[in-house]
Order: structure tokens, then sequence, then C-alpha cells
């Protein structure tokens, strides 16, 4: 496993643009809450995995690579919905239902017994 | 000024739920654009949980490729955990993870028949599909959820007995594909049908991230088998390539898979070698790591983190149908309408895996 930790954005988009160029294939983006911040890990297949890692901190605007992997889209956009943070470009949502909507519930701070289930009847058919 | 004609979530054709929204004019489709989720079952935040408990869920990702889940997620705890399973583990793991590969394969043949109209062939396909899932049932007691693995080997052990019913099912197996084929590659009609509809050039697998055997079909070779996990490092074979990148290649690759898979068993039980099927490991683990696996569909990838405890803090699952969800756009434009139900399915998609 080989490791690159990037500082910064212009960083992160010239180091993912150099792989792309010697020919590797986006595996998928990894979000891990730290706590204070997010880390978010670009897996890289190129002859074994590259793994490209950046920290942001909750309130930050995250840069897209999907100018560079077009297919970046889709992991861009469940990172964005499941973390509740801003991708440059990307729209949230693509698995969650819209009321889990803007709750993060990969963030540490979601906790799965404080979610209250709307029956569908009660969704669809109010009293 | 196209026309939108949604297709899904519940659609005839479909299996499990996708929404498609197609622009047509007349019968061509010009543009798609797909909605997912509707089987999303929060399975990354619940495994979030003790890593044997996890075993669990990961088996429960998917119906189909169950043990492929599990062996990855296995597998990347034993590397966090440093544990080097016993010889004869492995060999097993890969039989069941072959064995899952023969019906996954067979169960899709049937469906894709059913989507262009053969159903005789559909019939055929479920019907040998069967002698597998008796192997499956003999060996491990179950059907589809086999529940074999553990971190730091197997539950339990295959019998002499199961082996030999094994062999001999995969015998009579062999020969209903080699007749199957025959009467598929010598139908005008499924000819016609498939030839040259989804083209996909090795390009186009480079730029939308295609994964499995619908990269392999259009020569773009993908197979993490390569990386020599399990008893794969053991044996010797090749991934099997294809440079015609339509719909008959498709059908093509996957049947020759089928016969590679029944040749890998056959080596898999020559080498089997004798002794312990492992330790159950019950310490915690630290750090991360990650670990890929060929499913029947393609390339399954787990991140795995862990914090010392038996708790994990973060596991991530990326499985072949997302990752084979973007060249959607590409494929399906052009296409005539009547295509687009067969072509929906040719890709194999897994929307339980792909939603998780």
């Amino acid at each position: 496993m080989k490791d690159i930790r990037v500082e910064n954005t212009d960083d992160l988009l010239s180091e993912v643009g150099r792989l792309r160029g010697e020919g590797a294939r986006l595996i998928t983006i990894t979000g891990v809450d730290l706590g204070e911040s997010i880390e978010v890990i670009y897996h890289f297949d190129l002859e074994g995995v590259i793994n490209v890692r950046a920290v942001f901190d909750h309130g930050d605007r995250l840069p897209s690579v999907s100018e560079v992997f077009f297919y970046a889209r889709l992991y861009e956009r469940e990172l964005a919905e499941m973390f509740d943070v801003e991708i440059e470009g990307i729209h949230r949502g693509l698995l969650l239902s819209e009321d889990m909507r803007g709750k993060g519930p990969l963030r540490k701070r979601f906790k799965v017994e404080n979610v209250t289930l709307v029956s569908k009847e009660d969704k669809y058919c109010p009293r | 000024m196209p026309t939108i004609v949604p297709f899904g979530p519940q659609h005839p054709i479909l299996v499990e739920p996708i929404r498609y929204l197609l622009a047509l004019e007349e019968e061509t489709v010009v543009g798609v654009e797909y909605e997912i989720g509707y089987l999303h079952k929060g399975l990354e935040k619940a495994m979030e949980n003790d890593y044997i408990k996890d075993i669990y869920f990961a088996e429960r990702v998917c119906g189909i490729c169950s043990m492929v889940h599990s062996t990855t997620f296995v597998n990347a705890v034993e590397k966090l955990a440093g544990i080097e399973v016993p010889e004869r583990v492995k060999f097993i793991r890969t039989i069941l993870l072959e064995l899952e590969r023969l019906h996954s394969h067979m169960l899709w043949l049937g469906i894709v028949a059913d989507s262009i109209g053969f159903q005789n062939l559909f019939m055929l396909c479920w019907r040998d599909r069967e002698l597998i899932m008796d192997i499956l049932e003999s060996l491990t007691g179950n059907r589809i959820h086999f529940s074999m693995n553990t971190v730091g080997g197997l539950r339990k052990d295959i019998s002499e007995k199961g082996i030999r019913f094994m062999l001999g099912n995969l015998d009579r197996f062999a020969l209903s594909v080699r007749k199957i084929e025959n009467s598929l590659y010598n139908d005008l009609t499924v000819l016609k049908r498939l030839r040259g509809v989804a083209y996909l050039t090795r390009e186009d697998c480079k730029r939308y991230g295609v994964v499995g055997p619908n990269a392999r079909a259009s020569g773009y070779s993908n197979d993490s088998r390569m990386d020599g996990y399990e008893a794969y490092e053991m044996i010797d074979f090749s991934p099997i390539l294809k440079a015609g990148g339509d719909n008959l290649d498709r059908v093509v690759i996957r049947m020759d898979e089928v016969l590679q898979s029944i040749g890998l068993i056959r080596e898999c039980v020559r080498l089997l070698p004798d002794g312990e099927i492992g330790e159950k490991y019950k310490r915690g683990v630290e750090g991360e790591t990650f670990f890929r696996c060929e499913a029947p569909r393609g390339e399954l990838f787990y991140y795995v983190r862990g914090n010392g405890s038996k708790k994990l803090e973060r596991v991530k699952i990326r499985t072949p149908t997302l990752a084979n969800l973007a060249m959607m756009e590409k494929v399906m434009i052009g296409l005539e309408f009547a295509n687009v139900p067969a072509t929906a399915l040719f890709f194999d998609p897994c929307m339980s895996c792909q939603d998780r």
C-alpha cells in the first residue's frame, strides 16, 4: 500500500491529475469522521492500491475531482450526504430519503437511537 | 423536444428497484438519468460494531454474493490483526467463492434470457443452477447465506462426502453448460438481438471506471483475483478477455468464466490439503486497511478502520454495481427503446449491493 498525504486543495487536484495521467483508476472515495475534522481518502488502482489522503474541517468546502474522473461524481454525492459536507459543484443526495437529508448519518454526532422513524402510513396518508 | 419516459423503479423486467429517466426522440434514447437508494439499509453505519457481529452484516449486503462479502471483510480484519490462516481454509474459501460465481452467472443468464423473450433458456439455466445450490447446501448446510467465515478461519469444515457429491454434480453441470452454449450461440434470433448492441470500447471502460466481466468483455483486463488472495496465488490461471464489447460478448465471457470456474474448483479439490480450519480470533484490532476481492460482478472493495477495541470505527464498502452505474449514461444513449430493458440487465446489476 502506498500512501500519499496532501496538505491543500491544489496539491490534491494536481496529485489526482498526475495519477490520472499515469493511467490510474479511481476505486472509491472514503470519508472518516475524526471528530473535529473529516479525513477523505481517495483510493486508486495502479498495479496495487494507492491512497491519497486529505484532512478537511467540517465547515470547509471540499474540492471535486469529478473534472478529472467523470465517475467520481457518484462517490462524491454519497460522501456529501453521508457526512453532511459541501462539495464544489456536487448536489447532495444519492441514497438517503428526503427526511434524512442534512443529518449526515456517518458523522460521530449522529446517534441511531435519536432517529424517529416516520411510518409510511403517516407520511403518505396523514390523518 | 425529447419526451421523458420513466423506467422503473417497479418494472416487470427489473428484479430490484432502480429508476431511470429516459429522454426519447422517437424510438431512440438521447439522454438518461438514474435514481438509486430504494434499497438503502444503512449497513455501513450498522457495521460500526463488534467485528464478529459485522460478519453477519457483511453477508447480508447481497443475497447472491454473500460469501465474497464476508471473505473480503474477514480478510481485511485478518490483515489488521496480522493473522495468517491455514492453507486448508484458503482452499475451502476459494472453492466456495467459485461456486458462488457459478450460480451467480447462471442466475444472470436466466434473467437475461427472460428479458429477450427466450423463456426456454431461462428455465434451463435455473434448472442447472439448482445443481450448484445443492452442492452448496451439502457442503455448508445453507443455500445462500453460508455463514462459513469467521476471523481467523472457518466455522466448520467440509466433508469428504460433500466433496464427492460436488465433483459428481459439477460433471453434470459442465455437460449442461455445453448444451446451453450450443443452443445459445446457434440461435439466429439471439445473435441478432445481441450482436453490436450497447457497444463499449476499452477506452470507454477506462473513462467510466467499469469493472468485472463487463470490462473484460471489452478487452480491459481488470481482475482482482490476480492480486493473489486466498488460494488464487497457488493456482495457475489468467483472466478471460474478449474484444467485442457488445451484449453478445458479455454473454460469451460469462459462459467462458463458468467453464473456467469449474476448472478452478477441480484444481482446488486436487490441491486441498488436510489440516486445521483455524482458530477464532477474539482480541481487538487497531489501524486501518483495505481489501479487495473479485465478486461475480467485479471488484469488491472494503475499507476497515479499528481503534484498538473489538468495535470498528469505520467500514466502507464499494460494490461493483455502483462502479458500473456511471457507464449507463454512455451505453443507453443511442439505443432503441426496445433494447433498454435487456441492456439494463446485461450489466448484471445488483441493486441490493449498490445501495447497501
